[in-house]
């Protein structure tokens, strides 16, 4: 590709960019798709500046329609290039760490730009938490206390969901974990969340949850969890 | 279709198929095996066999009326057992006066696009909002139906008109309540609806046509090759506009008519980047795999298909506890975002709609 083309099909995707923000017509994506390598260049190139990334205007369009099609060479090291920068938008950086997540042990390179935003109680330090596990950090135990916090006050219920999804995946930390769950199952506000938990407990055959299902198929204000909860004690009871 | 394990594997709008794949047996799908898999977790539970301890006045979304609304939504679809006909409907009981009977129509070289346009306008104007027309592929259509029958298409069968209805915005973001479920019976019964019209249509132009829901072949495959969408993560015809929430029919014809080119805008490497629909299953039944495979999940799946296999059995049981359907996997998807509503609570959808009377 010569520069002309390159500096053309930069032009263009921002050219495009700025109008998808004025009217949404989703052209951006077509684009992307047409030309992957190359705006996976441009844009791997573009975020390594402190003021692209501190420019809230464009990000909106980048993480639905630019990042999702471009070249997977340039993919998880854009996303580590949005991390690395010490000060950007929380939110920028909080999109940026679920899709590190979304993307597995494939993102383990990302890990020390993550850590340092584990620590704390706010949605990001949430999602930070949840995306390191489903990377694999291998020292879990520092994620615990933030999960734990993601499990009971994450901000959404996906995200008390994930935050669940990670505490029990390893059933070594079942015991530490349970009474939290239990917690949960009681007092969560959303009905969604507390059926999944409804059923993880079907599936995790302890005997310590059985009273939390009695409780839940008798009283639980909804009528799904009442009724996952009944499935989850005939589960139990098969076993 | 490509069976060459060295050429680069495709989920679509191309297909990758391993040396495993066959044709599938419509028994062998969830509602198949609900009635003979003993070893189903469940086996011989239906969809509605909880609704009474379900209902409840006091949960918007799980009422009476919700349930009658979901229900009353398939109406056509269950009862207008001629709309899946394979037969020429012939003579009404509700209309005396015998039909015409004029010659074949013929169609050539000189009016194929013009004939093409004119049934893709026709399924339009009964209904459908996306049509597209695929080569007739024997690999979609089942070996026997959900009763073990065996299904052997009609003679000279060349084409595929695969026929797409939106579904309602409001109603399918109420998922996974039961008043989402009429989004889906409405659907269904449009399906019903649209094929039997069309397929009434090819027939009275002189040609063969075979209307189908979701039985006689498997649809998403037949609408991909159609040109209407790819097949997402969560398993469902995911088209760019309107993301999953989409019902699918087709009916096969020998009918000559021109087909569409298929479509990729991209929607494979979206899916390898996105796990909104696996987190937000309400039973984690779908995929968190980074990359599609020949992995299936269930007996359920299509065996030899390179994609995310859902975990059919699981989103069953959900759907069991519910007492209806889910939609959770189309609501999130940010290709149904595009025009549709994460999370409407029901209360509003009904608030929404009488304020409107």
């Amino acid at each position: 590709m010569n520069a002309k083309n390159f500096k053309q099909i930069e032009e263009e995707l921002f050219n495009l960019m700025q109008s998808e923000i004025s009217e949404r017509k989703f052209l951006v994506d077509s684009f992307v798709h047409e030309h992957p390598s190359e705006v996976g260049e441009i844009l791997f190139t573009r975020v390594k500046e402190e003021s692209f990334v501190q420019n809230l205007f464009f990000f909106p369009v980048i993480f639905q329609q630019v990042l999702p099609h471009i070249d997977n060479e340039f993919y998880i090291s854009t996303l580590i290039e949005i991390v690395k920068h010490k000060k950007i938008d929380p939110r920028i950086r909080l999109q940026t760490t679920r899709l590190l997540g979304w993307k597995k042990q494939e993102s383990k390179e990302a890990i020390p730009y993550l850590l340092p935003f584990v620590d704390g109680k706010s949605d990001l330090n949430q999602i930070t938490a949840i995306a390191l596990a489903e990377i694999g950090y291998e020292k879990f135990d520092e994620l615990m206390p933030t999960l734990l916090i993601a499990l009971e006050k994450g901000l959404t219920y996906l995200t008390r969901m994930n935050a669940a999804r990670m505490l029990i995946e390893d059933k070594t930390h079942l015991p530490k974990v349970l009474p939290h769950l239990i917690e949960a199952l009681e007092k969560d506000n959303d009905f969604r969340f507390r059926q999944k938990i409804a059923r993880y407990f079907g599936e995790i055959n302890e005997p310590s949850t059985k009273k939390a299902l009695i409780k839940a198929n008798k009283s639980d204000k909804h009528p799904i969890v009442r009724s996952v909860a009944k499935t989850s004690l005939d589960d139990l009871d098969k076993l | 279709m490509a069976k060459n394990k060295k050429k680069k594997m495709t989920v679509s709008p191309d297909f990758t198929l391993n040396d495993d794949f066959e044709p599938f047996n419509e028994s062998d799908s969830i509602f198949g095996r609900i009635k003979w898999d003993k070893e189903l977790k469940s086996y011989k539970k239906f969809m509605y066999d909880k609704v009474t301890e379900i209902l409840d006045e006091d949960q918007a979304g799980y009422s009476q009326i919700d349930h009658a609304l979901a229900i009353a939504s398939w109406t056509v679809h269950d009862y207008f057992r001629n709309a899946f006909s394979w037969d020429k409907l012939g003579q009404s009981p509700a209309n005396i006066m015998p039909r015409a009977e004029p010659e074949k129509y013929k169609v050539n070289e000189k009016n194929i696009e013009r004939i093409t346009k004119t049934i893709k306008a026709v399924t339009k104007s009964f209904g459908a909002d996306l049509v597209g027309i695929a080569p007739y592929n024997p690999n979609w259509v089942y070996t026997e139906d959900r009763m073990g029958t065996p299904i052997e298409m009609t003679e000279g069968i060349t084409a595929v008109i695969a026929i797409g209805t939106i579904m309602d915005i409001d109603a399918i973001s109420t998922t996974p309540s039961m008043t989402q479920g009429f989004a889906s019976g409405m659907g269904y019964s449009m399906m019903a609806f649209i094929a039997s019209s069309l397929a009434e249509f090819i027939r009275l132009l002189g040609y063969n046509a075979v209307p189908t829901g979701n039985d006689t072949g498997l649809s998403i495959p037949i609408a991909i090759e159609a040109g209407l969408g790819q097949v997402g993560r969560n398993g469902l015809l995911t088209t760019k506009d309107h993301g999953a929430r989409v019902r699918l029919c087709k009916v096969f014809t020998d009918i000559p008519l021109q087909f569409d080119e298929k479509v990729d805008f991209g929607l494979t490497d979206y899916c390898r980047r996105c796990k909104r629909c696996a987190e937000a299953c309400e039973n984690e039944a779908i995929s968190f795999d980074n990359e599609p495979s020949f992995k299936i999940q269930s007996k359920s799946n299509t065996k030899g298909i390179y994609r995310w296999a859902v975990n059919v059995d699981k989103c069953y049981d959900f759907w069991v506890d519910n007492g209806g359907e889910c939609s959770t996997c189309i609501a999130v998807c940010p290709y149904n975002l595009r025009d549709g509503k994460m999370y409407m609570d029901p209360a509003d959808y009904w608030e929404k709609r009488i304020s409107e009377q």
